[in-house]
């Protein structure tokens, strides 16, 4: 009997739990701004931009894990002894995005002395274009395990539309917690750039999930994509536009021209020798090419592939004088041209060699 | 009497089992439940906070500094209580906004977006079920006004809720003129384009004419916007099109590569490939390969025919019955489809899939996100709904009338703008001449003749039967699946035809280590008829654990004598009573047994491992296991002569080979995942450039929740989405587009073997410009760059390179070596 009534109340204790208000999914506009080399003094200097939000692993989140107290005590970086205290904050600038998670370490101070772990961090985040409505074939995944190393689980090959993403990670201690620095750059999302997205408002999917004690997450569990957490970008001023938009062209334009200035690529160092010689021995012998430069019959085209890019560049430094329909078109245009030359090259040079199968060359 | 007595009875059997194609049902009216809604109004308040509810079906109001609160309202017998909603957004009293909202129970998610801005969306997925709610004006004491109530029995996504601001509509219809225009200009002779493209920009029109400057639009975003992307494939079709070439009076054809990674979705412009009406393809002898095209619709139609009568040339012809013609199906799978194996039940995500003959086999309901197979009855069809998470999983049993039909079928297009990807595999005969073949398929549509030419140009090429490892062209590449399926017939003549068209199709598929395909003499000579070369038989059971011997006895006290006789016993009796595949296969087959998988103890890899792996060893028995890091190189190596890993790492490669073992992948990819790509590029080009042996993929047929992957995988070790490659049905399987994409993974590292064969045979030779030639296709093999090379251009280099090898070997006097040496000894 008395096993009933204990287990009813602790029933009933759940229930009331379990029908608390759900406070939503977790949600955060992203600031516009760049981030310091030392960028644990945003902790100091914008307080009141970190959410602490996390909510337990692979609980339905219904409880809400946010304190005020805790929030300050942590920007004065005080010794908090939950070591699951831990907070993110989110901005992006021209050259692409950070997420900054705050991971409260309260040993930290004295780990060496007590002779324990040096408490690595584990964390796991994954970011998506778009909201759940969209299906997230851009998602990125991967796992940081601490003193910089990092793992990308990628589902998706590269292809033209995908570039494979490596944020740099950092992390840099403090008294009594330790800050993780994920940066992301915008050429890897150049085809899905947040300022592009003809919605009322641009939402990506974010979810940060540190492996502290059972864990807590920021959105949702590892794999469920729908559950992560959304940030919402900036209303992107047309300055800010711009910079983001011509930085990354920028880049694009230095992708293009190391490729088309490697060794195997160039058309400046691979040179064609057109003695009679030679072309009276290639056509009764023909042979391979180890590298596409080489090869004669393919050369007028490739070079003008690599023309009409090179041509590009006027463009690109005379972006700031577009209006906004110009810069958006010719940044698709152009970002499409540099960053996928090689998809390009490559898809030319077989079409030619398939015409050569054809007509039996 | 009795034998026809039975056998009428088994044929009342297979006729109550399965009808021939019957006229499809009327499509499925989904049951009207509160469960599944979507609401969107106009409201103004007039104060805040505000008083009275605009709508009775959804409680929405405004607090005292403009947030809203909006609930959907549970049943009463539900726990959690009413799902309410908070905005991040404030309206102002005496201005208009616009509120949308959704729910749905199977999908566990429910959204508020305000203005078309989101606002809130739960976290919590344990939500209620909801009690109906019919009054849809304000309440009494309302004070306020609200306006064009929508309504949906589905959850709309929120730009089919979210109304199209007048900038929009402007936008919509400027762009859509523009289209019309440029159309025209560039294809004034493609009458059914222009006209899908003027319709366009006169709904653009008729939408603006609808939102007058200053009042509330009534036209979603998702109308608005559909305008928008048929003008821009409009406008592309008309401008990228060579002269009319692939501009027909209903539709357009577009040649797209058959494994891309783009989805290509009801709606969608292919990222890759171009309006043309031919696609050219080549191929070697013996080989299967595919051609593929998009119809885009510029009108609804129907197509009352599809055919292909075969390919000629000045070489012979290849019949109609060898181009095998489907459609490539699009279904609704749970999220993280495409891309992965891991489950997401929440979500529901329309891909393109499975491979088939008739269109109205499989049902999908594009508003409710619901799939619904066609079993045909004898006495009549019905549509199953087979999307319903509430009814958890639906197994497979081969009494289920569900089959496709035997040869493609009309099928239609309901919009202007929809399009259809076709598949047509060529089987190039073995015997197959060289040179061009030349056919079309041709679609009988009711806007006229559609013509889709293929091209294909056979190679004087003997592409060897199994691809070899990168550099080492003494073994096979190891092409493991787990497994074949059960024989599935209610005869027995059923059933030796059910197994042979299977084996034929994983035989086809290069799937040569296929587990299973030995295992009973009928099918062993199958198998080996089909083509099927014994080289490695996975996975056989090895002799029993020789402790086994010594029952009762503590292990630490058996001598190393007792030890050693009892792994004698053990073989003995192994070979008595287990090795019966050894009589019916050839004696250079060899037996592969599996260890310790997904271990990672020291006792278990190495410890008992070892002793299981001795014993198997002395049987004449190779030893592998699955496992995950680097567990099994670091503890186990000498134990297992092959690891099948998690990782595709060319150092644990290295460490595996360095021993005399082999290293194989079985995880990356796990199958599931529908994007042909992805396995093409990593079963193939990528691990075989990381120095792999090869990949066993974990699934063939069915796997554990073949069609609704949405309910709860009680009993799974994890949130996992199906493990197969194909789907089963009467008599057979309905094939996916990402099988082929193995099959095309495997064909490209074939073209790399045929020319590492060549080019080391030749790498001393004494004609210089032999040599020269050797050594450049082995460096341009080295160069290819596993995860970045164009898998399409590969192959087609490798080709090329080969037939340039091929004439110099001929005309300076080199080595020609087989295309299939010792180790594929059955193949010859």
């Amino acid at each position: 009997m008395k096993k009933t009534i204990v287990s009813g109340i602790a029933f009933a204790c759940a229930l009331g739990a379990f029908a608390a208000a759900d406070a939503g999914k977790n949600h955060y506009d992203v600031k516009y701004g760049s981030v310091p080399n030392n960028y644990a003094t945003m902790l100091r200097d914008f307080p009141d931009d970190w959410n602490y939000n996390f909510r337990p692993y692979g609980a339905s989140s219904e409880w809400l894990w946010s304190d005020s107290n805790v929030r300050r005590a942590a920007s004065a970086d005080e010794k908090l002894e939950d070591r699951t205290v831990t907070g993110l904050r989110v901005s992006c600038d021209e050259d692409g995005f950070d997420v900054l998670v705050y991971c409260n370490e309260p040993k930290l101070s004295d780990y060496l002395a007590k002779t324990n772990a040096y408490p690595s961090q584990r964390i796991e985040f994954f970011v998506a274009p778009g909201d759940a409505d969209e299906p997230a074939v851009q998602q990125r995944y991967m796992a940081f395990y601490g003193d910089g190393v990092c793992r990308e689980y990628e589902n998706r090959e590269p292809d033209r539309d995908f570039r494979l993403a490596k944020p740099q990670v950092t992390e840099t201690a403090l008294k009594n917690a330790i800050v993780v620095r994920i940066h992301w750059d915008w050429a890897n999302f150049w085809m899905r750039l947040p300022l592009l997205s003809d919605r009322a408002d641009s939402i990506w999917r974010l979810s940060i999930i540190r492996w502290v004690g059972p864990g807590v997450t920021w959105g949702g569990t590892v794999h469920q994509n729908s559950q992560a957490g959304y940030v919402r970008w900036p209303a992107f001023t047309p300055e800010q536009r711009t910079a983001i938009l011509k930085k990354t062209l920028e880049k694009a334009w230095r992708e293009f021209c190391a490729y088309t200035d490697a060794n195997r690529t160039s058309i400046g160092k691979i040179w064609i020798g057109r003695e009679k010689w030679r072309q009276e021995r290639n056509a009764a012998d023909p042979r391979s090419y180890v590298n596409v430069p080489e090869d004669p019959g393919f050369r007028a085209t490739y070079s003008a592939m690599i023309a009409e890019r090179r041509g590009l560049a006027a463009g690109i430094a005379k972006f700031d004088a577009m209006t906004r329909a110009e810069q958006d078109a010719f940044y698709l245009k152009a970002a499409d041209a540099l960053f996928n030359f090689p998809w390009a090259a490559q898809e030319a040079y077989g079409e030619y060699q398939k015409n050569q199968l054809f007509d039996g060359k | 009497m009795k034998r026809n007595l039975i056998a009428s009875l088994a044929l009342c059997v297979a006729a109550t089992c399965f009808a021939a194609p019957q006229k499809a049902p009327p499509a499925p009216v989904p049951v009207d439940t509160p469960n599944e809604q979507a609401v969107a109004f106009w409201v103004k308040f007039d104060k805040l906070p505000s008083v009275g509810e605009p709508t009775g079906l959804v409680d929405c109001r405004a607090d005292k500094d403009g947030k809203l609160q909006v609930a959907f309202k549970a049943l009463p017998t539900e726990i959690v209580g009413d799902l309410e909603m908070a905005s991040l957004d404030a309206v102002k009293a005496g201005e208009w906004h616009h509120v949308e909202v959704n729910f749905s129970l199977m999908q566990q998610r429910a959204t508020f977006y305000l203005d078309g801005k989101f606002q809130w969306e739960n976290d919590n997925l344990n939500v209620p079920r909801l009690a109906r709610r019919t009054r849809r004006g304000p309440s009494i004491d309302f004070s306020g006004e609200v306006r064009d109530i929508s309504t949906w029995t589905y959850a709309a996504d929120s730009e089919r809720m979210a109304v199209a601001c007048r900038g929009l509509l402007e936008r919509a219809a400027g762009e859509t003129a523009a289209a019309a225009a440029a159309v025209k200009a560039a294809k004034p002779g493609a009458s059914g384009l222009v006209a899908w493209a003027e319709s366009l920009a006169k709904k653009a029109s008729e939408y603006l004419a609808l939102v007058p400057e200053g009042a509330l639009s009534t036209v979603s975003v998702r109308d608005a916007k559909i305008l928008l992307r048929d003008a821009a494939h409009a406008r592309k079709i008309a401008e990228t099109a060579k002269d009319l070439k692939g501009v027909f009076a209903g539709a357009a054809t577009i040649a797209v590569p058959p494994f891309s990674q783009d989805p290509i979705c009801p709606y969608d412009f292919p990222k890759y490939g171009a309006v043309a009406d031919c696609q050219r393809i080549v191929a070697c002898p013996g080989e299967h390969e595919a051609a593929s095209f998009v119809l885009m619709a510029f009108r609804p139609l129907k197509v009352a025919g599809v055919r292909c009568d075969g390919l000629r040339g000045p070489a012979g012809a290849i019949p109609g019955a060898n181009v095998d013609l489907k459609l490539v199906k699009r279904w609704y799978r749970s999220g993280s489809a495409w891309i992965a194996y891991h489950n997401d039940r929440r979500l529901r995500v329309l891909v393109p899939d499975l491979l088939v003959n008739d269109d109205s086999l499989v049902y999908v309901d594009e508003e409710q996100t619901r799939n619904y197979l066609r079993l045909d009855y004898p006495d009549g069809a019905i549509y199953a709904d087979v999307s319903d998470v509430g009814k958890n999983h639906f197994g497979w049993n081969q009494n289920v009338p569900f089959k496709d039909a035997e040869t493609i079928q009309p099928f239609a297009l309901k919009d202007a703008g929809r399009n259809q990807q076709l598949l047509a595999t060529v089987k190039v005969p073995k015997d197959a001449k060289p040179g061009v073949y030349e056919g079309a398929v041709s679609l009988a549509t009711d806007a006229g003749a559609v013509s889709f030419k293929i091209a294909l140009k056979v190679l004087p090429v003997e592409l060897p039967v199994q691809p070899t490892p990168y550099g080492d062209t003494t073994r096979s590449y190891i092409t493991h699946m787990n497994s074949f399926p059960a024989i599935e017939g209610h005869t027995r003549q059923e059933r030796l035809d059910y197994a042979r068209k299977m084996l034929e199709n994983v035989h086809a598929h290069n799937m040569n280590h296929t587990t299973g395909v030995f295992s009973t003499p009928t099918l062993a000579k199958m198998a080996l008829e089909v083509g099927f070369v014994p080289d490695r038989v996975f996975t056989v059971g090895g002799p029993k654990w020789w402790w086994d011997f010594y029952p009762g006895v503590p292990r630490d006290q058996i001598t190393a004598a007792e030890r050693e006789a009892a792994i004698k016993a053990a073989v003995a009796a192994w070979n008595a009573n287990n090795a019966a595949w050894k009589k019916w296969l050839p004696d250079w087959a060899e037996g592969w047994c599996i260890g310790f998988s997904e271990a990672s103890d020291y006792g278990s890899l190495c410890r008992n491992q070892g002793e299981m792996s001795d014993a198997c060893r002395e049987a004449g028995l190779k030893v592998f296991a699955h496992g995950m890091g680097h567990w099994n190189s670091q503890w186990a190596g000498d134990v297992q002569d092959m690891n099948s890993s998690t990782l595709i790492d060319r150092d644990e490669a290295s460490r595996w080979h360095a021993a005399g073992g082999e290293y194989i992948n079985y995880a990356d990819p796990f199958p599931g995942a529908e994007s042909p790509y992805w396995y093409r590029r990593k079963m193939g080009l990528y691990m075989y450039k990381t120095g792999l042996d090869g990949h066993m993929l974990h699934g063939f047929r069915q796997g554990r929740t073949p069609w609704c992957e949405w309910g709860e995988d009680w009993g799974g070790d994890g949130n996992y989405r199906n493990f197969c490659m194909s789907y089963p049905m009467q008599g057979g399987s309905i094939f996916c587009l990402r099988w082929d994409g193995v099959r095309e993974g495997y064909d490209d590292l074939r073209y790399l073997t045929r020319l590492t064969q060549l080019a080391q045979a030749n790498l001393a030779a004494k004609n210089v410009d032999l040599r020269r030639e050797a050594k450049r296709a082995m460096l341009w093999i080295e160069s290819l760059d596993g995860l970045m090379a164009d898998l399409d251009a590969t192959k087609t280099g490798a080709a090329a390179r080969i037939l340039i090898l091929q004439d110099a070997i001929k005309k300076h006097g080199g080595e020609m070596p087989p295309a299939n040496p010792d180790y594929a000894r059955a193949a010859k």
